[in-house]
């Protein structure tokens, strides 16, 4: 299936000002993700402590209000830069790789492997207590076990995208219910497991960080660099196979990398849905269909989105926090039909 | 202040306190029973019909066969004597640590096949899962289902329930009564100068909380301590909101309760090794208290050992 309608146009000009909208769009969220939470905090007084911290005059906050911004906001809003990021263009490559636009970064089995891995450490070790961290390990390890499965029982790298989303879909099914039989053993895991399940970016910290973003990274990194051959491909895998296109090679090493990615953001905040599918249809909506673009514009824009997600996510009840998945569920069902109604639109 | 929560020692204080006329009628606290001598005889002889806000349940004869699938109610059962009338229980009840049948149920998803073939004179549940009493009524077994409790008085009530069903209502009424008397006494040990604690109940490590509506908090507020949670709850979260870590920070509780430490293995280090908690007046003044997981969130007979570890901690608070 194409993606999109809108013809590929290359123009470095449009480019550039696109690229700056969105730099400007995440650098705008991680404002408002500084500043707005149950205790508001002015981004004036962020920025005179920014500057009294470099020694250039300023005016420090009060001791409560720098742990909140620097201690508890600053971790979830990089957090939520690197996994919205990573999850966009994660997404967008999948799209791109099955050429299909409902396919997001959990097509693998991806959610399922993660879910299975974070119900074994919640109910074996209790990691949703003392050790979130043995949690992560475990659902990253669950994911990338589970897309290695999807890839074996496809037949490996000689299948095609057909099969493979079929083979996802089996690996997903038995996991799920590897993690429903494993839930049902211990019914005080349950609201844990639940809990991981929605999402959250609460329990970030830089350490948190600094595990997960050289996954990331590569993931991204390799992501971009391969959005050029996701272009050829495009034009279907038998005219990109008569252009030169090594197909296998280009799909296997798109998937793996956006498994990377997408594995390492689940496992630091749980299954957070919608953003691997909206952020490039909504992008792609504004610049068209080239994967050069959708991807570089993706990594800002759900970078962007998920940070300003979690601020509602965190807001929207005083003192309380909502699981950031439900949130990104209902910013994007939305959206997800107003990408259907001008779709429909444009077909006339 | 006790530590021990036995049920022998149980028994013998409420019987002491029986002896010296001090246990008379627990009628405050929601059970409509007659005072005087009498109260502590059977009240009705079988067949018995026992109505309860879940239903109603006729009994030709004491149950002598009970399945317990609720850790409440187990320990309700054995606080009351009726533990060797008890042949199985679910995977939860692990309280009194000693003599629990072996024979284990899923109180979510029980094996009803299994269950019928033990032929229970009594099944008593908290959760009604698929139908399951239903289906035990077609097979002419008698189900109790017994909520958990929102208040002390709801507690009490299911004491005695379980007193008339298994026939053992006078010891029953006695740990009722024994309970209602631990809780009033604690709550005059505070002073009523003494009202200006603010606390933080911790339900998990994601910070689920409890507000002064619920069971937990409602001990807590009787106790005049204000619980920060109170001010960010809404309709929506039942009086369980999950709080932010900013709004804890900000509202720096002087005390915090962890009942989170047997589940989620939470003390004072993981708190205070929290980001950012050093700044919160509990955490740097020492005052984080462990709970029993089980003991916080089971309202049956040791009801009474939760209030005084609440108790315990704020007088000492007051004191320091």
């Amino acid at each position: 299936m194409r993606t999109g309608a809108r013809e590929a146009t290359p123009s470095a000009a449009l480019r550039a000002r696109h690229l700056v909208a969105a730099i400007a769009f995440a650098v705008v969220a991680t404002g408002v993700g500084l500043s707005v939470g149950s205790v508001h905090v002015p981004i004036t007084a962020i920025v005179k402590d920014v500057a009294w911290r470099a020694g250039l005059g300023g005016q420090p906050m009060s001791p409560v209000d720098a742990i909140i911004v620097w201690t508890l906001r600053a971790p979830r809003v990089v957090m939520a830069l690197l996994v919205g990021g990573t999850l966009a263009v994660a997404g967008g490559s999948y799209q791109g790789v099955f050429r299909n636009p409902l396919a997001d970064p959990y097509l693998l089995g991806i959610a399922s492997g993660a879910g299975l891995g974070a119900t074994i450490a919640i109910v074996t070790i209790g990691g949703g207590g003392a050790e979130p961290g043995v949690t992560t390990i475990f659902a990253f390890v669950g994911a990338l076990v589970a897309v290695a499965l999807t890839w074996l029982v496809a037949g490996r790298g000689g299948a095609g995208p057909t099969t493979l989303i079929l083979a996802g879909v089996a690996v997903a099914s038995v996991l799920a219910a590897g993690q429903t039989l494993l839930q049902q053993t211990s019914s005080l895991a349950v609201a844990h497991v639940y809990y991981w399940l929605l999402g959250s970016l609460a329990s970030a910290t830089w350490s948190s960080i600094l595990g997960v973003l050289p996954y990331m990274a590569v993931s991204v990194a390799v992501c971009l660099v391969c959005a050029r051959l996701l272009d050829v491909l495009s034009v279907g895998e038998l005219e990109s196979a008569s252009l030169g296109l090594p197909v296998v090679a280009v799909r296997t090493t798109v998937i793996a990398a956006a498994s990377l990615g997408a594995a390492a953001a689940v496992s630091a905040a749980g299954l957070i849905g919608f953003v691997g599918i909206v952020v490039p249809h909504a992008v792609r909506l504004m610049v068209g269909v080239s994967y050069r673009r959708i991807l570089v514009l993706s990594l800002f824009g759900g970078a962007g989105f998920l940070v300003l997600a979690d601020v509602l996510a965190r807001s929207i009840l005083a003192g309380q926090e909502l699981p950031i998945g439900v949130v990104t569920a209902i910013l994007g069902v939305p959206f997800f039909v107003l990408v259907l109604h001008v779709g429909r639109l444009r077909l006339r | 202040m006790r530590t021990n929560s036995t049920w022998k020692v149980v028994a013998s204080l409420a019987c002491a306190l029986m002896a010296l006329g001090a246990v008379t009628t627990v009628d405050a606290a929601g059970a409509p029973r007659p005072s005087g001598g009498s109260e502590y005889a059977p009240r009705l002889t079988f067949p018995m019909t026992i109505t309860t806000p879940a239903g109603t349940i006729h009994l030709r004869a004491p149950a002598r066969r009970i399945v317990s699938l609720s850790p409440t109610a187990t320990e309700i059962l054995y606080a009351i004597g009726a533990g060797p009338q008890v042949i199985a229980v679910d995977d939860d009840s692990n309280y009194p640590t000693k003599g629990l049948p072996t024979t284990r149920f899923n109180a979510f998803a029980p094996n009803v096949e299994r269950l019928v073939k033990l032929r229970p004179g009594l099944v008593v549940v908290s959760y009604n899962p698929s139908g399951l009493e239903a289906k035990l009524a077609a097979a002419g077994i008698p189900v109790m289902e017994q909520d958990a409790a929102t208040n002390l008085k709801g507690t009490l009530m299911q004491i005695t329930w379980l007193g008339d069903a298994t026939g053992h209502y006078a010891r029953s009424v006695t740990v009722a009564a024994y309970d209602r008397r631990v809780v009033a006494h604690d709550i005059s040990l505070v002073p009523k100068r003494h009202r200006s604690l603010s606390i933080y109940f911790e339900l998990d490590p994601q910070l689920y909380s409890l507000t002064s509506t619920t069971y937990a908090g409602q001990l807590l507020k009787a106790l005049g301590v204000t619980n920060v949670a109170d001010k960010v709850s809404t309709s929506l979260d039942g009086g369980y909101p999950k709080l932010s870590a900013e709004y804890l920070i900000a509202s720096s509780p002087q005390m915090i309760f962890l009942a989170d430490t047997r589940c989620c293995h939470q003390t004072y280090k993981t708190v205070a090794a929290r980001p950012g908690y050093s700044v919160i007046s509990a955490v740097q003044h020492h005052w984080v208290i462990g709970l029993n997981d089980d003991i916080a969130s089971r309202w049956g007979p040791r009801v009474s050992v939760l209030m005084d570890d609440l108790t315990a901690a704020v007088l000492r608070y007051y004191r320091s």
